[in-house]
């Protein structure tokens, strides 16, 4: 055979087999069309005074689904991420270009009850599904397409109005951040402790953000115990302040898991044996689901988890749970139902739903110690499936 | 309210007045000299104050120390801003304005990408971390040396403004750019100087005020806004007018939250339409002739 002719044959055989190859891999198969991606859309706070809760909360957020590989139920999950800039109107901005152009699925987040309550009527007439991270307000419940964790805010105080009764405190002045958040928490404990025989001789409400609360902790009249929640930057202010000035009421910290080690070390000696409510998480809970979410947290990031660590994990394996359930189906009317018969043993501990769509999950009684040479909120007495009483959604 | 509780009020209120006046002395002598409306003062305040906690806090060096850093490093970036961008958008203030309003976050970003989002709480040094009573109350001793801090600028400042040559050539250039240069007087140089001066007093205030307000990403914004209505109220490019609005504001704010709390956030911008109706130049304020 002739030199040219052979070389003639094989390049003509190459060709016929790249042009059989660019077939076979242009033909859709029904496996290759089904794996169409979950888009998922989260609003977190990472800039303004939210980004304290919003920065770590992506971290988690990214560790769990970095854990699946991007993936649930034979599906690809396509995570557009926004800041809200810790502002409602930002927030309900975001919403709608999600939901409008990127298409999303499904949102997880915001964070702050304000920018909840902007986004949330959109949502409904959008027939999306939310998921609240770190609490909600029970307003939410009457939209019927939001998922919260680990409760309402209003119930994140109730076991401590309990606990102070308990104690044998029999008045109480509080003190709140002076927006929807601050009124449920702070709420939540003063009902409670009025409900079972105490008085609350005074309420004050300050906006977060302020500089200076040294003049509102000389106001505060002299009560059996001093009840406080606002956001963590002004949480260590007024701290630190209230021990300057000397004041020796004792405090109880609502949603004591706000301040995590390296602030309470910011603090120091003072704050020891303080007694707060962990409304959702701690590094120091004692189930496997957690010292395997520290192990792993701890490795990706050099740290350890806090309050909004566990929250946001939490959450992300609640929307991965529902999502296996339905076998990868995100619809509002699939998902929801589906998350709602779930039982889950979470970093938080257990976890269930109300029908409400808020969780029923633990509170802990924590004070502060010194561990390890480190500051730490010890849990020492747990309250379980807690709900708000105001929730009737059966 | 008793007396022990009026006294600590007021020393509330002058010694946040006094962070004030560190933070609002600075920008009055730039805009009332170069006229220049510098909106990245708050933001070279959170510098300072956080380049301050790292020195002291983290790293638990000497707290004059870190105090130093925080105006050099605050002190630095206001010149890097003045001679890269300011100083080709001479007497455009709209353009100030919005340049250095831009800068409020960029420096915001970068303290959050460098520090974080976590709020650092107080810190002081060792030997002004306890107390002293007054009655059954404590009373800090760390804000104690803030009101003497700002009471020894105060008094330097002024000495410096009115009883120096710089001090003369300040103030003329305040009254009358034109003919100060035409005396022969290199302004310009000056002004540079100047900003440098009142960028470092921001940085420093940030770590004097960090002994009880802490350091948090909101004070580019928040402190900024204060340290305005300061201005406004005892005037421009004016060491008295400043020390003046300082003490209104933080006596008013410290008064306002324990007798009013619910319009303590109204009163002083109360206070400041009142002076603006009254006494557009502020209560103090030098009037540059144009």
């Amino acid at each position: 055979m002739r030199r040219d002719g052979s070389l003639g044959l094989i390049i003509g055989g190459v060709m016929v087999m790249l042009l059989v190859a660019a077939l076979l891999v242009s033909i859709p198969t029904p496996g290759f069309a089904a794996a169409k991606p979950i888009k998922m859309g989260v609003i977190l706070e990472l800039t303004g005074p939210g980004a304290s809760y919003g920065v770590p909360a992506k971290q988690s957020i990214e560790l769990r689904l970095e854990q699946c590989h991007y993936e649930i139920a034979g599906r690809p999950i396509k995570v557009v991420w926004e800041d809200d800039q810790t502002s409602p109107a930002t927030a309900i901005l975001k919403a709608k270009k999600l939901v409008e152009l990127d298409k999303v699925d499904f949102i997880l987040g915001p964070i702050f009850s304000d920018a909840q309550d902007s986004i949330a009527p959109y949502l409904a007439r959008q027939h999306i599904m939310g998921m609240a991270p770190i609490g909600a307000s029970l307003e939410l419940e009457k939209y019927a397409n939001w998922i919260v964790f680990p409760g309402s805010l209003y119930s994140f105080g109730i076991p401590l109005g309990d606990y102070a009764y308990g104690k044998g405190y029999r008045t109480m002045t509080t003190l709140g951040a002076d927006y929807i958040a601050g009124y449920r928490f702070v709420n939540g404990v003063a009902d409670r402790f009025k409900a079972k025989g105490g008085s609350v001789i005074q309420q004050q409400w300050v906006p977060y953000g302020t500089s200076d609360y040294a003049p509102y902790l000389t106001a505060m009249k002299k009560a059996d115990v001093f009840a406080v929640w606002t956001i963590a930057p002004d949480m260590l202010t007024i701290l630190k302040q209230y021990y300057q000035l000397g004041l020796k009421m004792p405090i109880l910290i609502i949603e004591a898991d706000n301040l995590n080690s390296s602030q309470l070390a910011g603090i120091g000696k003072p704050l020891l044996g303080t007694k707060g409510m962990i409304a959702a998480y701690t590094q120091r809970l004692d189930y496997p689901a957690n010292h395997e979410f520290v192990k792993e947290l701890k490795a990706k990031y050099g740290r350890s988890p806090d309050m909004i660590d566990g929250c946001a994990y939490t959450c992300m394996s609640t929307y991965l749970a529902g999502l296996e359930a339905t076998k990868g189906d995100p619809h509002l009317g699939v998902l929801r139902p589906a998350i709602l018969k779930l039982k889950l043993n979470t970093p938080a501990g257990p976890v269930s739903f109300a029908p409400s769509g808020f969780a029923l999950s633990n509170r802990y009684m924590a004070e502060v110690k010194l561990i390890d040479e480190k500051y730490a909120w010890d849990p020492f007495k747990t309250y379980t499936k807690v709900r708000d009483p105001r929730d009737k959604v059966e | 309210m008793t007396l022990n509780v009026f006294v600590i009020n007021l020393l509330n209120g002058i010694s946040f007045g006094s962070v004030l006046f560190l933070l609002a002395s600075g920008l009055s002598i730039i805009f009332g000299l170069m006229g220049i409306l510098n909106l990245s003062h708050g933001a070279l305040y959170m510098v300072g104050a956080y380049v301050g906690w790292t020195v002291a806090a983290k790293y638990g060096l000497n707290f004059g120390l870190a105090v130093l850093a925080g105006g050099l490093t605050a002190g630095a970036l206001g010149l890097f801003i003045e001679q890269g961008f300011l100083r080709r958008l001479y007497k455009q203030l709209n353009e100030q304005v919005l340049l250095t309003f831009g800068f409020v976050y960029i420096l915001t970003n970068l303290c959050l990408w460098i520090w974080g989002p976590l709020a650092r709480p107080a810190f002081t040094a060792d030997f002004l971390s306890g107390s002293f009573p007054i009655g059954h109350w404590s009373y800090p001793i760390a804000r104690a040396g803030i009101i003497i801090t700002g009471l020894v600028l105060a008094v330097g400042l002024w000495w410096l403004q009115n009883r120096t040559r710089v001090g003369a050539i300040v103030r003329a250039g305040m009254d009358d750019k034109e003919m100060t240069m035409g005396l022969g007087v290199n302004l310009k140089k000056v002004s540079v100087v100047l900003f440098f001066v009142g960028s470092f007093l921001a940085g420093f205030a940030g770590v004097i005020g960090a002994q009880f307000l802490g350091v948090n990403l909101e004070f580019g914004i928040n402190i900024l806004l204060l340290a305005l209505v300061v201005i406004v109220i005892g005037g421009m490019g004016s060491v008295e007018g400043t020390l003046l609005g300082s003490m209104v504001i933080g006596i008013i704010d410290a008064f306002g939250k324990a007798l009013f709390p619910g319009l303590a956030m109204f009163l002083i911008y109360f206070v400041m339409i009142i002076v603006l109706l009254v006494r557009p130049a502020g209560l103090l304020g030098r009037m540059q002739k144009e």
